[in-house]
């Protein structure tokens, strides 16, 4: 079959990124997906953003990736997270119409140039000592290819677990993707089994909706993509509140044995983060209820997904259970919860880039790589799809900083530590937190976003307008001032504040705690700016003080990140280095000393040997990282 | 086990010079088996770790077969892990003549050693995690300590005692800091993760530990550099007399003619198991010599430095205006001295002391003593009113920090520390009191050396002499 530049394996929420980011970087680009009915199908929760999660759907929103835009165009309910505490914490959450969501992406992929799809299972990779060529369809047929991404997401060996029975596949109506991964460990990659589930789906009409209590979005519209309208483009709902109550725990406890989980037939590790409602019971066993949340899944079907209670207990005891939960006392379930038990690839085995250490021209991005989330997975599927891109057209690999973007953080986590159990993103895990937030979003990535080329050129117009305007109001604050006239002095403590002492600039009189830009309105100042732009200028001004405090840490850290480590080196000649460091350094093989710090068992003296060894021996700075020893099969 | 150093060192651990005893330290994993290059007598025996063995050091270089005897020496052998640097250690204590020790280092070296660094027995002890930061610091202090107090104070430091109060801060900031990260990232999900109320409590709670760590610095400075004493005052009133009688030596020339002292003369005494610095300065007063003129800025700079001020009054003539200027410009603790006294009758002194009380309200009764450059017991009073002036120096009982690097970081950890309850209380974001909360836990690690920190060698190591 004809040759493309980029095959990419799945159509998940990694897939659709990785090839549209292939195809507008303009090459030839396959996607092969089982169920082209199913394009970035939501699986599991009917929603995309949330906590740290909003911030990544952002950040490839500025640089070209298409997440957001579905969002935009499929959200049904908008709120934002954390609107009262501080604005790092602040995150975007929109709940989507799932069928939407999917038209939405599906449309983008069908008319997308450079780009075909196909409906056709993979069996194998086509392998030439180490290089990854092409793929194998179950039919035989051979397609070749510069570089192949795999997004399978679940799939790859997937098990279905209710309750003690088991059906192979990575999703209820799909099948499993059997060969792959035992190819891939033959290869000598490290394979090991993870484990997630989802909850049961109700039917609208059987549930009492006045023994719940509604949730409402919030009336205020912030769009995932700078290029969605302002906004909400379809009607918005309600979600409805519930709680399980002791007679669901007693229920769940006394029927343990049957869960798959706790008998022990699956050995994958589950995620820690978004708990089974079996787990929740046994691990926070002094709370008498758990709130659960009753999402519809879109606004033409009668699907209600149940939040918070993923279960892969046996339908009949899913039955019993939810039935004692108020407003579900005559429930009917259309689907029933279930565990999902799937192979992936260690993550230490991959580079920043995404390209696999052990096969060149191979890149991984998603559930593959161990994590969870479609925000997770859609960032790897962006970042794999460029390098992808860039290795075949020759230019540097793509690889974003810790303190520029959760994505980088991310990635590094992954490459650096590996995963044990499905990696979820928390604002935790960026060291920068203050200075990753979702208002500033343009400030970090609009310069690589120029420089990728994938946004249009009328599109950067767009970005280049609102960073223009924020800098102007930033300097229009600070070069004008309010003067302690009686006038003025009386206005502002009409306005809820205290009376200028002094002269003060527009900036000075913004820090002040209870004023807003609403407050300098009303005293004539010009604020006629887009809401995002006034927002995001505000955040500016009044944590300047913490802003600046950060930048400081970020500085400090940066010694670190700054020294580079050869890809070539041998640790086995660095003085002084324990086995095991020896062992996890080839391994990993960090980019740099601040790399080689996260990763974990490797201890501070052992860096201070890395450092004797690398400052006698000229470290190069800015180096490239290709890996060119790769081991014999 | 794979240590950190894979080359064996050697040096010389006992100062230059004749002595009883000299000792040689080997460590790295070829110790042993280079010890046996040059004691062939030790291959006979089955060598044991902590025991002793008694050999004959030979020089096979020589013609006469199976060598020349360099000395007689006994052996200590300690095994991987089992030492003070982790790594397998040789100890050869020979005879204490300086060519005897030397030429035991140039066979060791002919056999495969390699000299030692400054400091690198305790920086190889550090990086096989046998000891933390502070411990290695705290070698350094033992080794140097002049006196009972501040080798109380290292031996308790080597010991861990500080490290355990550090590794608690450590420990207790890292549970406040998980818990205020849980509750930013589960802030969703209707769990409380922690009781604000208890959370500040237990940021309270450490920092009552922190700022003890923080304050004893004084006090452990004191112990360890010793009290720094300045005599200050106008020409002539006594003060070389005092400084000699108080560090028991003739040291400053004493006559009759003011401005003899023109320079900063400095003695060293030790009283009650301290040190005391005590310098003589040239006395105060306006003058033209230029030399003279050099020396009383010296004065004022020095007085600036001390710990105490002793201002002398000459007490058959002072001069109560010039005083009040210059007693104006100390910022320093002082008591006052009023020499030359031995003729004073009882009530003279209480006039003394109306007059002195009148000048400023701060000089109690304890704070001035009569003295006499003739009177040997001046020492003693002056000398225990000078440590009663600067306040309890706890010992025993405190875990004290006596090293500069420590107290920096410990007060940046203090500092962001109170920043942190000063975000809670403004009741700002918990975003923000994380990130002081985490600069506070980082500088705690960097003191224990928990984290990467790329001037460790610089700042602790390079203080030390070879062979430590």
């Amino acid at each position: 079959m004809q040759a493309f530049d980029i095959i990419v394996v799945g159509a998940g929420h990694a897939g659709v990124e990785a090839c549209l980011a292939g195809a507008r970087l303009g090459l030839k680009t396959l996607m092969v997906t089982t169920n082209l009915d199913r394009i970035a199908y939501m699986s599991c929760n009917p929603s995309i953003g949330g906590l740290a999660k909003g911030h990544m759907v952002r950040e490839i929103d500025i640089l070209g990736g298409q997440m957001g835009l579905a969002s935009d165009a499929s959200c049904i309910q908008f709120k934002r997270l954390n609107s009262s505490r501080g604005p790092a914490v602040r995150g975007s959450r929109a709940q989507c119409d799932k069928h939407v969501y999917s038209a939405f992406q599906a449309e983008a992929l069908k008319t997308q140039e450079n780009l075909s799809l196909l409906g056709a299972e993979v069996k194998r990779l086509i392998l030439n000592n180490h290089v990854c060529e092409g793929i194998v369809l179950e039919d035989g047929t051979e397609i070749t290819a510069k570089a192949v991404i795999i997004t399978t997401g679940t799939f790859m060996n997937g098990v279905m677990h209710f309750g003690l029975k088991q059906i192979a596949g990575g999703r209820i109506g799909d099948g499993a993707s059997v060969g792959l991964s035992d190819q891939l460990a033959h290869y000598g990659f490290d394979v090991r089994r993870l484990k997630t589930g989802t909850p049961a789906r109700l039917h609208k009409a059987s549930i009492d909706w006045s023994k719940t209590a509604p949730q409402y979005g919030d009336d205020k519209f912030y769009p995932f993509s700078f290029k969605s309208k302002r906004t909400y483009q379809l009607p918005q709902i309600e979600c409805y509140l519930s709680n399980t109550t002791e007679e669901t725990h007693e229920i769940i406890r006394n029927n343990l044995d049957k869960s798959p989980m706790f008998s022990g037939i699956i050995e994958g590790v589950g995620p820690r983060y978004c708990p089974s409602i079996e787990d929740k019971i046994t691990r926070f066993a002094e709370r008498k209820t758990h709130q659960t949340f009753l999402e519809p899944e879109g606004l033409n079907t009668d699907l209600i997904y149940l939040q918070g209670i993923s279960t892969s207990l046996p339908e009949d005891i899913q039955d019993l259970f939810l039935k004692t939960i108020p407003g579900l006392e005559n429930v009917k379930v259309v689907r029933y919860g279930y565990a999902v038990e799937y192979d992936f690839v260690e993550p230490t085995q991959i580079f920043h880039r995404l390209e696999t250490r052990p096969i060149a021209h191979l890149f991984l991005a998603g559930q593959i790589n161990g994590t969870s989330g479609y925000e997770e997975a859609a960032v790897q599927g962006f970042v794999a799809g460029i390098n992808a891109a860039h290795q075949i057209l020759g230019k540097d690999e793509f690889i974003l900083d810790r303190d520029q973007a959760y994505t980088g953080v991310l990635i590094d986590d992954l490459v650096t530590k590996g995963t044990r159990e499905p990696y979820r993103m928390f604002t935790s895990r960026a060291e920068h937190r203050l200075v990753l937030r979702e208002d500033n979003t343009i400030d970090r990535l609009h310069q690589v976003s120029k420089k990728l080329g994938i946004t249009s050129e009328k599109e950067l117009d767009i970005l280049n307008t609102l960073q223009e305007s924020r800098k102007v109001l930033k300097e229009t604050l600070a070069a004008s001032s309010l003067y302690p006239n009686p006038a003025t002095n009386e206005k502002i403590v009409a306005l809820g504040s205290t009376p200028l002492g002094k002269p003060a600039t527009y900036e000075e009189f913004l820090r002040r705690p209870e004023v807003s830009f609403e407050t300098l309105k009303q005293l004539s100042f010009e604020c006629d700016y887009p809401e995002e732009v006034l927002e995001a200028i505000e955040i500016d001004v009044k944590y300047s003080g913490y802003i600046k405090k950060q930048n400081e840490l970020i500085a400090k850290a940066k010694n670190l990140e700054q020294m580079l480590i050869p890809p070539e080196l041998v640790y086995n000649l660095v003085k002084g280095l324990s086995n095991e460091e020896v062992d996890k350094l080839s391994r990993i093989k960090p980019r740099t000393l601040g790399q080689a710090e996260r990763i974990s068992g490797v201890n501070p003296s052992a860096l201070q040997c890395l450092m004797i060894h690398l400052k006698g021996h000229h470290i190069t700075k800015g180096s490239n990282h290709e890996d060119v020893s790769r081991p014999e099969l | 086990m794979r240590n950190r150093g894979e080359q064996t060192i050697c040096a010389i651990s006992t100062p230059p010079g004749v002595g009883g005893v000299a000792v040689i330290r080997v460590s790295g994993p070829q110790a042993l088996l280079i010890c046996k290059k040059i004691a062939p007598g030790l291959t006979q025996k089955e060598i044991k770790s902590h025991q002793i063995y008694f050999t004959k050091i030979k020089d096979t270089a020589t013609g006469i077969s199976g060598g020349e005897t360099v000395d007689e020496v006994v052996v200590s052998y300690f095994a991987n892990g089992k030492s003070f640097t982790g790594e397998e250690v040789v100890e050869i204590s020979c005879h204490g003549s300086e060519y005897v020790a030397e030429k035991i280092v140039d066979l060791l070296v002919d056999n495969g050693c390699k000299l030692a660094e400054k400091g690198e027995f305790t920086y190889r002890a550090f990086m096989n995690n046998k000891i933390d930061l502070v411990q290695a610091e705290s070698v350094l202090s033992l080794i140097q300590s002049q006196n009972q107090a501040s080798a109380r104070v290292a031996v308790r430091q080597l010991q861990g005692y500080v490290s355990k109060q550090f590794e608690k801060l450590e420990s207790d900031l890292t549970w406040c800091l998980a818990h205020i990260e849980a509750s930013i990232d589960f802030s969703t999900e209707g769990i409380d993760v922690v009781d604000p109320v208890v959370l500040i409590q237990k940021l309270k709670a450490i920092r009552v530990d922190l700022s003890a760590l923080v304050s004893s610095y004084r006090s452990g400075r004191l112990v360890k550099d010793g009290i720094k004493v300045v005599l200050l005052g106008k020409p002539n009133v006594g003060k070389s007399s005092l400084l000699n009688i108080f560090s028991q030596d003739d040291k400053a020339i004493v006559t009759p003619v003011a401005g003899t002292t023109r320079d900063v003369i400095q003695a060293t005494t030790l009283f009650d198991g301290f040190r005391f610095t005590i310098s003589d300065t040239a006395g105060l007063r306006a003058t033209e010599d230029l030399v003279e003129k050099i020396g009383v800025d010296r004065s004022q700079k020095e007085a600036g430095k001390a710990d105490v001020v002793l201002y002398v009054f000459d007490g058959t003539e002072p001069d109560w205006q010039i005083a009040k200027t210059q007693l104006s410009e100390v910022n320093s603790p002082v008591l006052i001295l009023v020499n030359k006294t031995d003729l004073l009758s009882e009530s003279q002194r209480a006039e003394f002391r109306k007059k002195l009380q009148n000048l400023s309200a701060n000089y109690q009764e304890q704070d001035i003593i009569f003295t006499s450059g003739l009177d040997p017991k001046s020492r003693d009073r002056v000398l225990t009113s000078v440590k009663t002036k600067i306040g309890q120096l706890n010992v025993l009982d405190e875990a004290m920090i006596t090293s500069a690097r420590q107290y920096e970081m410990s007060r940046h950890a203090l500092e962001m520390l109170d920043a942190s309850l000063q975000e809670l209380e403004k009741n700002m974001g918990a975003e923000f009191i994380a990130m002081y909360l985490k600069d506070s836990l980082m500088s705690i690690q960097r003191i224990l050396g928990h984290v990467f920190d790329d001037q460790i060698m610089d700042r602790v190591f390079k203080e030390f002499c070879i062979g430590k």
